[in-house]
């Protein structure tokens, strides 16, 4: 390249110092020009290239991904822990070495590897009566099914008590205390209501109170003090998470299934 | 003034047969019969009410030394005394129908208590913490009112005052 400036004529005005040395800059200016314009187009070439080639990887890759989230592999934990606890339902009523459920009478399964049972009284208490403290679990003692304010609704089919179709029954909590000396049941307060007729959504509200049980992830509750009606709400929290739970109307008495429903958290 | 304090007294010894009547003294003595249960059930429930009181009152462990208390309530020994306290209540419930009978397993329990020096506070302690275990065993089918007036008078019918 440097011969390039070497083939030019030489100056014709020697004595002006300063004019050639001008011309000389201006020359080796043009010359370099010269010289680095084909090579930085050739770089610019193979940049460009390259980033062709990572451009239609890419949307090889879009187009592969594409086809992936079509197939719909993807696996719904929510859904897998619902199918577990319904399985698990299953078993506990049709234990083949037992009768009924594994566990007595006011007792719960404290749901480890191994099958144990411990009385309800003493679940979430501070005290590990498990053997492996799964009575004092975090999951199981979190009283966020009972939380002030929630609401939990279904279709009630009323198979005896009253003659309804099947309509919108809603249970809502009103109120939640959790004793610091007893924690092991919540106590609450809450509404039921249950519409009586589709068209006109008149609607019969219940104040009820009652326990809800750790141990059993149960809600019990029956009409407040002083209230006239006769129905009570028994919700099982058994299909593997805090917003569905397998509620029943029934007669606070006699605790006889008057509906049921499907509950789902609102 | 003595006479007064002694006319309170009787006043509130009137006062307190009186709330816990015939009919709220057969409705405990049914409710005690299924809440008191059997076999481990018992043992929990016993557990289960003295942890509450050992919360509430966690002082009165010393009183219990002698049996190995703890805040868990799960030493044998101790397990045995709360049986024993529990099997007490359970004389005195089942009596509640039989004055006569209920009066002398009273004076016998307060003769039992006396020389411990028991400050009321534990008493109340201990109903309060009773009161919280029977509906978490007994459901629904629990009277709050009748249980706190007959537990009052048993309490009463111990401390001897």
């Amino acid at each position: 390249a440097v011969t390039t400036i070497d083939t030019q004529p030489p100056p014709r005005y020697s004595s002006s110092s300063s004019i050639i040395m001008w011309y000389l800059l201006l020359l080796v200016g043009l010359a370099s020009a010269a010289i680095t314009d084909p090579k930085s187009r050739r770089t610019e070439y193979h940049v460009k290239s390259q980033n062709l080639h990572l451009d239609e990887i890419l949307e090889e890759l879009r187009e592969l991904e594409e086809e992936f989230d079509e197939r719909d592999l993807e696996e719904d934990t929510k859904e897998v822990r619902m199918l577990e606890a319904r399985i698990s339902n299953l078993e506990a009523e049709h234990d083949p070495d037992h009768d009924h459920a594994h566990c007595e009478e006011h007792e719960a399964e404290c749901g480890g590897d191994v099958p144990e049972c411990v009385s309800e009284l003493l679940f979430c208490d501070g005290v590990d009566d498990c053997n492996h403290g799964e009575d004092e679990d975090d999951d199981r003692c979190d009283p966020e099914i009972v939380h002030v304010g929630s609401s939990f609704s279904g279709i009630a089919t009323w198979g005896a008590c009253e003659n309804f179709h099947p309509h919108s029954a809603v249970v809502t909590i009103t109120a939640a205390e959790q004793n610091e000396y007893y924690p092991s049941f919540v106590r609450v307060k809450g509404i039921l209501s249950f519409e009586e007729d589709e068209h006109t959504h008149k609607i019969k509200t219940f104040q009820l109170r009652g326990l809800y049980s750790f141990a059993r992830h149960e809600l019990k509750m029956g009409p407040d003090h002083g209230e006239k009606g006769h129905y009570g709400v028994k919700c099982d929290f058994n299909l593997g998470d805090n917003d569905h739970a397998d509620c029943h109307i029934v007669l606070s008495d006699s605790r006889d299934e008057c509906a049921h429903f499907r509950a789902d958290r609102y | 003034m003595k006479v007064l304090v002694f006319v309170v007294a009787l006043m509130a010894v009137a006062l307190a047969d009186e709330e816990c009547d015939t009919l709220t003294r057969l409705k405990v003595k049914a409710q005690w019969i299924e809440a008191y249960s059997h076999g481990a059930a018992r043992h929990a429930f016993a557990q289960a009410i003295w942890r509450a009181m050992f919360k509430l009152s966690p002082d009165s462990l010393d009183l219990f030394k002698r049996v190995h208390a703890s805040k868990e309530a799960d030493h044998p020994e101790f397990i045995a005394h709360a049986n024993r306290v529990l099997a007490g209540l359970d004389i005195s419930i089942s009596l509640l129908d039989q004055p006569e009978a209920l009066k002398a397993e009273l004076e016998h329990l307060q003769d039992q208590h006396k020389e411990r020096h028991i400050p009321d506070e534990y008493y109340e302690n201990f109903g309060k913490a009773l009161l919280h275990v029977l509906p978490a065993q007994l459901g629904r089918c629990w009277d709050k009112e009748a249980w706190s007036h007959c537990y009052d008078f048993i309490v009463h019918g111990i401390r001897g005052h």
